[in-house]
Formats: structure tokens, C-alpha cells, sequence
């Protein structure tokens, strides 16, 4: 499915890590291989630190926390929020969801537009599809984007594959409404249902309820223990799934808005690990420059938060002051595929913050 | 090359043997995250690049096969 939206641009990014560093070294122990072997395959992978949110902090607080520090910053006013989506893969409650929790975390307006939208590793693209959506509709003029992931708790603390990749992260994206019908967005999306058993969380939803059973560790054919409530994912399935799917994406995408591949400054991508960015960037033949894969092996994969939090991270310094042409692209569970080619800045901020813990909603000064 | 491959696969799976008998992938030598690693040793040891396209297990089940693919590798590189 192909889509474009003009008159929309990225005003600014704000994205928030927990405070905690987890480090790989320290996590060998916890694994049932030999150290040696852990440590060869983190330096294939990009495993190294990754951030977790303490018990007491939930995505909801880690996205509440962010808006605060915007409005410390002058960036935003809570008050002027006229519309904002959640797009989350963890909840802070069954009921109400965690758009209705910022809410009232934030203290916004009675007549603001909020929406929750469920969604994994794509769901910063898809966020940003339907906000812009809602925004070109709409009589206000900027809309928030909020992804915010708390996932590393569905994997167990002993399988070497997911855990050491896991990362809890926020970002808020803000939207607005422009006269130049140059600011484009294009938009590109395709699933595989079909194939939704390669990356997956088997229980704790309505089909197999969370129960003493579906908590019973068992070690699998790779040699990870691990329970029917923890993610699971056939590595060699995805793999094959994202080096067959994304690149053709780009190219249909890129033909779709008649734009010259070569012409994009910067592919950013979800993170899931380093190698399969590497072989990804040398499939659609993309110097390692102009392809970050840079955010597992520091914050962990956060899930819908990755590219947010590639931009704040690697693209600080110069996106400020200048636009780039560039591409956002994401694949995950589902399994699913989006991309989106946009022109990116000047922005009026690109912040990374931490969080410090204790579910904190309130901004105190100390930034990273 | 045989010899250089024995000696990394060994590396990564000290407990098995690898022989031309054995299919490493049904026989559960190699998982995924092993064969990522092979990858990258084979890479640095034969100076290569494997392409994404051609990880996939077929290509790991056998010392033969794997000295197909890093041969493969050497003439992509050198076109």
C-alpha cells in the first residue's frame, strides 16, 4: 500500500532513555553458553549496553516525563496540545488505554483528540502515517506523535537471543501543518500475517491466557531457556524475511514518488542488531555513513522508539541547522514492512534526556 | 580452506565434530545465531563479504557447502 501526504513536516524530536545502563559483560553469566562464545557473537551483533526501566517506571511515565521536559524547554505548551497518538506495544493498564493515561499524566485539555494505536516495530512509520493524516484534517495546526516501549520485561533474562537486544525507550515527535506542498511524506507498507509465528509473544493474550503453565521455563532447540510468555523469534526467518522484503520496498517506494534513490542523504532504520543492518545496507548498497546501526549496541532495540531515537541520537548535531533527504524505514512482527521517504529539518529541537527512574512524569533538570 | 572452516566451526561449537557426514543444520550443530558468526569469521578469515541473500541454512549444512559459498563470495568480489 502506497500513500502520500503533503503540507505535513517534523517540527522537532524528543526522546528520553532510562537512566540504568544495562551491560552485556555483565549479563554472560545469566546465559547458558560458554562466555567465549556470548562474546564473539556480541561483537557480531552489537551487543553491548542496553537501557531498562526500572519496576516502577511504565511507558506511559517515560512519554509523560518527555512532555514535561518540553515544556520545560519552551518547546511545547501542554495547554496548546490540541492532539497527540500513543503508539505502544506495552500498556500501563487493560483499561483505559495509555493515550487516556498520558492524559491525565500531563493534565491536557478536557478537548484534546487522543488515540491509542497498538503496534511493534513499525509503529513509529505507522504513527506517523495516521497523525499526519489526522493533521491534514484537522483545524489545529501540529499534532504529537508519541512511541514509547517498556518490552524488555516479555523476554527472559536467559535467552541470549532477545534479551541483550531488548531497550526501553520515548520519543515524542511533534507534527505540523505547513503552506509548502513540498513538505511530502510517502508512505509504503506490506504484510505477512501468514508468517506472524517468526516473532512472537505465544501467550498471554486471549488466545493462550496467561497461566502457571504458559509460565514454565523450557529450554528450546537453540539451547535458550525460556517460557510461552516470553517473545520469541525464529532468527533465521526474519532475517531471510527483512534481506528479501525491505530492499524492494525502498525501490518501489522510491519509484512510487519519483525520487532518485541515490539522492537520499540518510537511511534510518529500525535497529534490531548490527548485522542485519550491515547485510541490509549492503543489499540496497548504502555506504555505512549514510546507514546508522549504531543504536543497539547503546540503548538496545526499543521497538517502535528506534528511529526516533536515531535521529536524536546521530543526527543531533546537524539537523538543526539543515534539511536532508532521507528514509525512514522499519520490519518486525506481523511480520511487517513500512518505509517512508521524507525531507527531514531544519528541526526546532532534537533532544535526548534520560529518565531517572521511579516512574517520574516530572522534568528536573539534567540532560545527557 | 577445508582445514581453515573445521577450525572455525570447532571454535564456535567446541562439543561437536564436524564431518562431511553430518548435516550441521538438521543435525542441530548450527543455530542462527551461529551461522551469523560463522558468517563474520568467514568474512574476516577469507576476506569476503557473503551476501544476505545467500545466508541461508542450505548453505551451512556441510563443510562442502560451505566452501561453495565462500567461493562464490571470492568471485562476487572480484567482479
Amino acid at each position: 500500500m502506497n500513500a502520500t501526504i503533503s503540507g505535513i513536516k517534523i517540527r522537532g524530536i524528543c526522546a528520553a532513555v532510562p537512566s540504568a545502563i544495562y551491560k552485556f559483560e555483565d549479563e554472560l553469566k545469566n546465559f547458558p553458553f560458554s562466555e567465549k562464545s556470548s562474546r564473539r557473537l556480541a561483537r557480531v551483533m552489537g551487543f553491548n549496553e542496553h537501557r531498562i526501566t526500572d519496576k516502577g517506571t511504565t511507558p506511559c511515565d517515560l512519554a509523560s516525563y518527555i512532555i514535561d521536559y518540553m515544556e520545560y524547554k519552551r518547546y511545547i505548551s501542554k495547554k496548546c496540545v490540541k492532539a497527540y497518538i500513543v503508539v505502544a506495544q506495552m500498556a500501563d493498564h487493560p483499561v483505559p488505554g495509555n493515550s487516556k493515561v498520558i492524559h491525565g499524566q500531563c493534565l491536557f485539555q478536557h478537548d484534546v483528540f487522543c488515540l491509542d494505536i497498538y503496534e511493534n516495530c513499525i509503529g513509529f512509520i505507522t504513527g506517523l502515517y495516521i497523525a499526519s493524516g489526522i493533521l491534514k484534517n484537522s483545524s489545529f495546526d501540529e499534532i504529537l506523535l508519541i512511541t514509547t516501549d517498556a518490552g524488555s520485561c516479555y523476554a527472559n533474562k536467559s535467552d541470549r537471543n532477545i534479551y541483550p537486544l531488548c531497550g526501553d525507550a520515548a520519543a515524542v515527535t511533534v507534527l505540523k501543518k505547513t503552506d509548502n506542498q513540498d513538505d511530502i511524506l510517502h508512505f509504503a507498507f506490506k504484510f505477512q500475517g501468514e508468517n506472524r509465528d517468526a516473532l512472537i509473544t505465544p501467550a498471554g493474550g486471549m488466545r493462550l491466557p496467561h497461566s502457571a503453565e504458559t509460565a514454565k521455563i523450557f529450554k528450546d532447540k537453540m539451547g535458550n531457556f525460556r517460557c510461552l510468555d516470553n517473545l520469541h523469534m525464529d532468527g533465521t526467518a526474519v532475517f531471510q524475511f527483512v534481506m528479501k522484503e525491505v530492499p524492494p520496498l525502498i525501490d518501489e517506494l522510491c519509484n512510487y514518488a519519483q525520487i532518485d534513490k541515490k539522492s537520499i542523504d540518510y537511511y534510518l532504520s529500525h535497529q534490531p542488531n548490527r548485522f542485519m543492518l550491515q547485510k541490509l545496507s549492503q543489499l540496497i548498497n548504502v555506504p555505512q555513513e549514510k546507514f546508522f546501526n549504531n543504536i543497539v549496541e547503546h540503548f538496545g532495540n526499543s521497538s517502535c522508539v528506534t528511529i526516533p531515537l536515531n535521529i536524536v541520537y546521530n543526527l543531533n548535531n546537524i539537523i538543526k541547522e539543515d534539511s536532508f533527504s532521507v528514509c525512514y524505514s522499519a520490519f518486525g512482527a506481523g511480520l511487517s514492512l513500512a518505509s517512508c521517504l521524507d525531507t527531514l529539518g531544519p528541526l526546532d529541537f532534537c533532544d535526548l534526556i534520560e529518565h531517572p527512574g521511579n516512574g517520574s512524569t516530572i522534568y528536573k533538570p539534567k540532560e545527557v | 580452506m577445508e582445514t581453515k572452516i573445521k577450525e572455525i566451526l570447532s571454535e564456535i561449537q567446541p562439543d561437536y565434530i564436524f564431518s562431511d557426514e553430518k548435516n550441521f543444520i538438521d543435525e542441530g550443530y548450527l543455530d542462527s545465531f551461529d551461522i551469523v558468526t560463522l558468517v563474520s569469521e568467514l568474512e574476516n578469515t577469507f576476506s569476503i563479504i557473503i551476501s544476505a541473500m545467500d545466508i541461508i541454512p542450505e548453505n551451512f549444512v556441510s563443510i562442502n557447502s560451505i566452501c561453495a559459498l565462500v567461493k562464490k563470495s571470492r568471485k562476487v568480489e572480484k567482479r
